[in-house]
């Protein structure tokens, strides 16, 4: 596993390699519900991916936020898609417990995150706002026709590139979009060529139209490489604090 | 293949998405990132492929309909027989 790393105060994101079940470490992780969660995904490499993810996830939330029980809490995911803690334990909230609301975004004042491909987990926790992780194999082939996820301004730089480095240009442009789709409410109502993803890291906003000329900074992106393998995007919203 | 039915269409295309798996046997209310192992980029190529392929605009914000088997072949289903204007 990797080391946990502070982008900004409050946010810790870790990695960890996924190997073809999960290890004994990792299962020490896992409670009931998420082996039972596991059972129910079909396939078996998407079902060690997910108990990897949610062993790696537990184990940050309980770095994060050591003061909270990190065996009473459930993880679901809310209508906008992100994973959300839920405490479970009747005895401390004997209130919720009964009326579980999934749609919950920011209980506990915990913000999620998980991606995972072959070979690799990484999650996002932070205690400040909003985040979203991505990760892909650097080598990954594949990625979707460029005028179907990147605005004109980016088609165009793709273009003038030497084919020698366009997949990784690419592959840079995929990951922070998909970070920046999971760190914001904003940006996840928005297409993929509507998010622009500034060499700084700053994802803006762009306008569509002469009658809609407002562009706006709406996340915030770092990148990193692992083990020179993977690509992992790293997302803090902006409007969403 | 029925070039019109959607149910066959989609299943050609996440084959040659997800070679290793058999589309035509997962559980088709279940998610086919779960059935199939697919992420977020199989899941665009899929919809950039089926959408070529009928010839129907699908927007972003139309993509978690389709995130199982039934789900796609009736949103694709509706769109065929009343596109967008």
């Amino acid at each position: 596993m990797t080391p946990a790393v502070d982008v900004s105060s409050g946010t810790v994101w870790r990695t960890c390699p996924i190997r073809s079940s999960p290890s004994a470490g990792a299962r020490s992780w896992l409670t009931q519900r998420d082996l039972l969660r596991g059972e129910g995904i079909s396939h078996p490499e998407a079902r060690t991916r997910f108990l990897v993810a949610r062993a790696l996830l537990r184990r940050t939330i309980a770095e994060a936020r050591p003061d909270l029980g990190w065996k009473v809490l459930d993880i679901r995911t809310a209508r906008s898609g992100r994973p959300t803690v839920v405490d479970i334990d009747p005895l401390l909230d004997p209130f919720l417990a009964p009326n579980l609301d999934p749609e919950l975004e920011d209980h506990l004042g915990l913000y999620l995150a998980v991606s995972h491909t072959r070979g690799l987990a990484a999650v996002a926790v932070s205690t400040v706002g909003p985040v979203g992780i991505d990760v892909e194999p650097l080598g990954r082939d594949g990625l979707p026709p460029a005028e179907i996820w990147l605005t004109p301004d980016e088609q165009e730089e793709h273009a003038s590139l030497l084919p020698s480095r366009r997949r990784a240009q690419l592959l840079r442009l995929w990951v922070a979009k998909e970070a920046a789709l999971k760190a914001n409410d904003a940006a996840q109502a928005l297409p993929r060529r509507e998010l622009s993803i500034r060499r700084s890291g700053e994802v803006d906003r762009v306008p569509i139209s002469e009658d809609d000329p407002e562009a706006w900074v709406i996340a915030e992106v770092v990148w990193h490489e692992i083990e020179a393998r993977f690509l992992v995007a790293l997302a803090a919203s902006v409007t969403g604090r | 293949m029925n070039a019109n039915d959607p149910r066959e269409l989609l299943i050609e295309v996440l084959s040659g998405i997800a070679p290793e798996t058999d589309p035509a046997t997962v559980d088709p209310t279940e998610d086919l990132r779960d059935e199939l192992d697919l992420d977020s980029m199989d899941e665009l190529n899929m919809i950039t492929r089926v959408s070529g392929r009928l010839g129907i605009d699908i927007p972003e914000k139309d993509y978690p309909l389709m995130r199982t088997l039934d789900g796609a072949v009736d949103y694709l289903t509706g769109r065929m027989a009343a596109p967008a204007p």
